[in-house]
């Protein structure tokens, strides 16, 4: 666990601008935005799995996008491998691209429908190549331009008594071949095994498969450019039980041969303990905790963690009856007021917890665990099901489930 | 899944068959309509005739009606299209409008295309901005210029602030066989660079004005089917591919957009078939809208009922051509 981040994030913002309505027209205060991502910071290793779980709503896409840039972000920096590539656009953005590739949730709506697979899988590979052969002509460009101010120089030179010393030439770039159709064809060809699609389906089209099968490709489409990190958005909420573990195997089979770092977005707690190293928990735009993975849901210490596995149904009889105290209002994402974002409904909540947005700190004695409470020393031992309650009926009006299941 | 070759040719078969019913229906009402339209056609046609003349031609009207179909539609069986009053035969005159009609309408087409669709990708990607607004002005103003008023505007101000000619396809009679009658292509065969330019020169102003009239379609269904695309993940998939902007608008979503644009288009095509008739009448296009204003005012009978039925054939042949292109677009729809 010494390795340099892949992916370090810090403080990253996203905000979404309302559009204005009538009376900021006459001179109302203005620039009212959704805060979806709001001050995040964390990293993700070279070839491991951060799981990042929270409610419907809690701003993972949000946050998985602006890491892919997809969105602009508004605020904040991310650095891959050392490099701050916050701002990166045009040529240098999409030859970045080949280093981080996402999977959608929809397995329908991520592939284009006219589109057949070794084109869907290969369209990566041909992006890639072109944007080399953009670098190969930059290079000779700049290779030939540099000789030619060489040459000019050695010539003066030697007409200089006593000759000068002469400039060595630089090489030309080697063009690096073409990727020929066929080429492609072939790749995707040797790549389709590695995610469980048979090779001879290279000129089906995606409506031809199911759910899991069109999740496979994407797959492959995302390992074809062999990427250092993927984001996967969600990537088995829209399979059944079977098929997201084959999905889940899968992942875990790839890291092992290629150490891939995967970003995992979710709230499906029981992927992430079976899949991810590390857990973050994320809670309206902001982590709340960040751990271990086993530390984190078996021992979870900031309240919302707790809340969120409270609320994990069990096939315990014994549970049958029970409910999931956590009530109160979700406080809105449109500038939020200043203090703890789970304040509103937490049950372990004091004045401070209002008034006071309590960063996230390393707990002593925790292992690099970090948590985002004022009081998290003194909830850390309280188990999640304390946040149960037996009492049925009367208690179900205030019930509020916060994973959005 | 029913997606070869055989499969097409079979629903183009029967799409043709269906013609069929279509086809005589439609003649069945052509020969109706004019014949219980125009209350007296001998006084037309004879105003100054002695009554031998006119007993001549009250004899054939004195028949019942469905004798004198069964007469007319032996005749259009037989190859024989009918004649107007003047003994002017209806078919060659109809072979030699149409092309000429065709070669306007897919004139226009082209820029529909050409033009009408990027403007809707521009609108659809700066949706809700300048360029947006800028478009939906063009395209709005395009739809709501009544054609007459159009045509003549272009006709008499733009064609000689721009210098070229608002009438005819051709400056004079050209020299060289006209094969086709569609001006352009006549020229191109005969290998005639200067005519075909000049063939060009008559053919972009009746058609920029059609195509601007009915452009506002084919506008507005691109931005709508972008708008609904664009935000799909497999539009972002293709981002993520390190695909250039513009190959991710015009590849994975214009592609996908276009399917709408283009039933609705196959199906402008069609009715622009038999829209042409006041464009061709200002520019004097040699066309069948011409013909067909002719054959209706004459009143040519025969002429009417041919064009009428040659319309019907472009408008079910242009929605079929349009079907056939929505099952090449789309991969997923089948033949059968």
């Amino acid at each position: 666990m010494t390795d340099a981040p892949l992916l370090q994030v810090v403080e990253l913002e996203k905000r979404f601008p309302l559009p204005k309505s009538v009376s900021e027209y006459f001179g109302r205060k203005s620039g009212r935005s959704i805060h979806a991502v709001d001050g995040v910071s964390f990293e993700i290793r070279a070839g491991e799995t951060v799981g990042l779980i929270g409610e419907s709503g809690s701003g993972k896409t949000t946050l998985g996008w602006v890491l892919a840039r997809l969105h602009e972000p508004s605020g904040g920096t991310i650095r891959f491998a050392g490099a701050d590539v916050t701002n990166l656009s045009g040529d240098e953005l999409r030859a970045w691209r080949r280093n981080v590739q996402v999977v959608f949730q929809d397995p329908v709506g991520s592939l284009d429908p006219r589109l057949r697979v070794w084109q869907i899988v290969s369209e990566p590979l041909r992006a890639q190549d072109q944007m080399e052969r953009v670098r190969f002509r930059r290079e000779r460009k700049r290779v030939r331009e540099e000789n030619r101010r060489r040459e000019a120089a050695n010539r003066r030179a030697a007409r200089g008594t006593p000759p000068g010393p002469q400039l060595p030439l630089l090489d030309p770039p080697r063009r690096s071949p073409r990727l020929t159709r066929k080429a492609l064809r072939e790749r995707v060809r040797t790549t389709l095994p590695n995610v469980g699609l048979p090779p001879d389906c290279l000129n089906q089209y995606p409506h031809e498969f199911s759910g899991g099968g069109r999740q496979r490709l994407s797959l492959a489409r995302a390992l074809s450019v062999q990427p250092r990190l993927i984001i996967l958005d969600e990537p088995t909420s829209a399979l059944d039980v079977a098929v997201q573990a084959q999905i889940l195997n899968r992942l875990v089979e790839l890291q092992r041969q290629r150490r891939i770092a995967f970003l995992l977005i979710t709230h499906n707690v029981a992927a992430v303990r079976y899949v991810a190293d590390r857990v973050a928990v994320m809670y309206l735009g902001r982590l709340v905790e960040v751990g271990d993975v086993r530390t984190v849901l078996e021992r979870p210490i900031h309240p919302y963690t707790k809340a969120l596995l409270a609320a994990v149904p069990e096939p315990d009889p014994a549970r049958r009856h029970t409910r999931y105290r956590i009530g109160g209002d979700i406080p809105t994402l449109i500038d939020p007021p200043p203090g703890c974002r789970f304040a509103p409904r937490c049950p372990f909540v004091i004045d401070r917890c209002r008034a006071e947005y309590p960063p996230l700190r390393e707990i002593p004695g925790t292992a690099g665990r970090l948590v985002s409470c004022h009081r998290a020393e003194e909830v850390a031992d309280i188990p999640p099901s304390a946040l149960l309650s037996t009492e049925g009926g009367a208690a179900a009006a205030a019930v509020s489930s916060p994973t959005g299941y | 899944m029913g997606r070869s070759l055989v499969d097409l040719l079979i629903f183009v078969g029967k799409r043709l068959l269906q013609l069929v019913p279509v086809l005589i229906g439609i003649i069945v009402l052509a020969f109706v309509f004019t014949h219980i339209s125009v209350v007296n056609p001998c006084a037309i046609w004879y105003p100054h005739a002695k009554q031998t003349i006119l007993n001549q031609c009250y004899a054939t009207f004195r028949q019942p009606i469905y004798v004198q179909f069964f007469q007319y539609f032996q005749g259009l069986l037989t190859g024989n299209w009918g004649q107007s009053q003047q003994g002017v035969l209806v078919y060659p005159q109809i072979a030699m409008a149409l092309p000429a009609t065709v070669e306007l309408v897919l004139a226009s087409l082209f820029l529909m295309i050409f033009i009408g669709i990027p403007l809707g990708v521009i609108a659809a990607q700066s949706s809700g901005r300048w360029p947006d607004h800028l478009v939906r002005i063009f395209y709005l103003s395009g739809w709501a210029t009544p054609t007459y008023l159009g045509a003549v505007i272009v006709a008499i101000f733009i064609a000689p602030y721009l210098g070229l000619p608002s009438g005819g396809d051709y400056s004079g009679p050209p020299p060289f066989r006209e094969w086709t009658h569609m001006s352009v292509v006549d020229a191109l065969i005969a290998g005639n660079l200067p005519w075909t330019v000049d063939a060009l020169q008559h053919l972009i102003l009746p058609a920029a004005v059609l195509a601007f009239i009915n452009m506002g379609i084919a506008t507005r269904m691109t931005r709508s089917s972008m708008l609904e695309v664009m935000p799909l993940d497999y539009v972002k998939s293709a981002r993520m591919k390190g695909l250039s902007e513009f190959v991710v608008m015009y590849k994975h979503a214009l592609r996908n957009s276009l399917i709408t644009t283009t039933t609705v288009l196959g199906v402008t095509a069609g009715g622009l078939l038999a829209g042409t008739v006041v464009v061709e009448e200002v520019f004097t296009w040699p066309g069948i809208g011409l013909f067909a204003y002719d054959a209706i005012t004459a009143p040519n009978f025969d002429g009417a009922i041919a064009v009428v039925a040659v319309f019907a054939v472009g408008v079910v042949l242009a929605n079929l051509i349009a079907d056939i292109l929505y099952g090449l677009l789309d991969p997923r729809v089948d033949w059968r």
